[in-house]
């Protein structure tokens, strides 16, 4: 009966696929009684129908917009969900954790380490040129050591929160060839001067 | 967006989780009736359906990233519309929401089709009668026949299964009958 039923409406709102909806009209060409209760679901359906309550329209929109601008005021940072740093200060610190555990262990500094680190606090900061360096997220340790030594520079900082690492050049260093060398690198996203 | 008109309601929902208000608007523009109207149907009144019509688009903006896909948009707006009339009633604590037994059977002589039909043409008293049913037989009434989804989409809005949908279906139709046929013999 609840079959009958659910078919008897899905003809009424038009969604009885074909097959099935001519074989229920031909089934209701022989049965008065259920024709008269397809014809009450018809009816209740166009009565729901034109009886529906006028919605706000453009005022209930503009009333989303506001809540949605006031919402984002109240989150700073919100204008886009989008953050395309996020994920290269994530790789970048890693990086960073790696190049640490790698570099800082006293084995490798017995086997006299190249790379020249120094505190990213606690020291005074070299009066020379400096540059600031944002590597591609799949630059790793060994990349990173490699555009360092390329210009004989020395990590003062970073990387901070954008994955940002600051890099202090030897005196009389041309800071211009040395953005330029580092330029050169594909892992080197971006060179910007201090 | 300039074509947010021709976009689905997937590639709306898409961009909006990118933060585009301007998508957010073709959505709402392109929903506000069918949730305004389901909100109304269950709560009868225009100015608390407008404020909850709000709500609705407000999580919708902010659940965009969410949306897995598994239901269609339409029936996981409506659900999200139905999570605020349930939370809306559990604050006025006004209306508690109670489960019908749907296997029960119905043992009150049938309606007479012929007054019922006579009756349900009729949106004042349509809209008389079905407001003496209980909350859930007007709902599922309303997602039949005003929202025209398929049992299968109701039944997973509602997160009951299917066959319940058949029978509180069945039961709500006969009820509404039984109401409109009283109304067409009494004076």
């Amino acid at each position: 009966m609840n079959e009958t039923d659910k078919q008897l409406n899905l003809w009424a709102n038009g969604r009885l696929p074909e097959p099935q909806r001519l074989a229920f009209e031909e089934k209701m060409a022989t049965d008065p009684a259920l024709a008269r209760e397809a014809e009450f679901a018809r009816a209740l359906r166009q009565t729901l129908q034109s009886e529906a309550a006028a919605p706000p329209g453009e005022l209930g929109l503009a009333r989303l917009q506001k809540a949605v601008h006031k919402e984002r005021r109240q989150v700073p940072g919100a204008t886009s969900r989008h953050n395309i740093w996020k994920p290269v200060a994530i790789a970048a610190c890693v990086v960073i954790a790696v190049q640490a555990a790698v570099l800082l262990t006293p084995e490798h500094r017995q086997a006299g380490g190249t790379v020249d680190l120094r505190p990213a606090s606690g020291e005074t900061p070299p009066a020379t040129a400096q540059l600031q360096l944002v590597f591609d997220s799949s630059a790793t340790a060994a990349n990173i050591q490699t555009a360092v030594l390329s210009v004989d520079g020395s990590i003062t900082a970073g990387p901070s929160a954008l994955g940002i690492f600051r890099v202090a050049l030897p005196e009389g260093t041309s800071a211009e060839a040395a953005m330029e060398t580092l330029r050169a690198f594909e892992f080197v996203d971006e060179v910007i001067p201090q | 967006m300039e074509d947010s008109v021709q976009d689905t309601d997937e590639q709306l929902l898409r961009t909006m989780a990118g933060g585009d208000t301007e998508a957010m608007s073709a959505f709402y523009r392109r929903h506000e009736a069918r949730v305004y109207h389901y909100l109304f149907s269950r709560l009868n009144d225009s100015f608390t359906a407008a404020d909850l019509l709000n709500e609705v688009m407000l999580e919708v903006w902010r659940s965009a990233t969410r949306f897995a896909g598994r239901a269609k948009v339409t029936t996981w707006v409506l659900g999200i519309a139905r999570n605020k009339v349930l939370t809306h009633w559990r604050k006025q604590g006004l209306r508690e929401f109670t489960d019908l037994d749907d296997s029960l059977a119905d043992d009150t002589p049938a309606a007479d089709l012929e007054q019922a039909l006579a009756a349900v043409k009729d949106g004042q008293v349509l809209r008389a009668c079905m407001e003496t049913l209980s909350p859930l037989h007007r709902e599922i009434l309303y997602l039949v026949f005003f929202e025209e989804l398929d049992y299968t989409e109701i039944a997973e809005m509602l997160k009951i299964p299917e066959g319940t949908v058949k029978s509180r279906v069945y039961h709500a139709k006969n009820l509404l009958k039984k109401q409109l046929a009283r109304v067409m013999r009494s004076p």
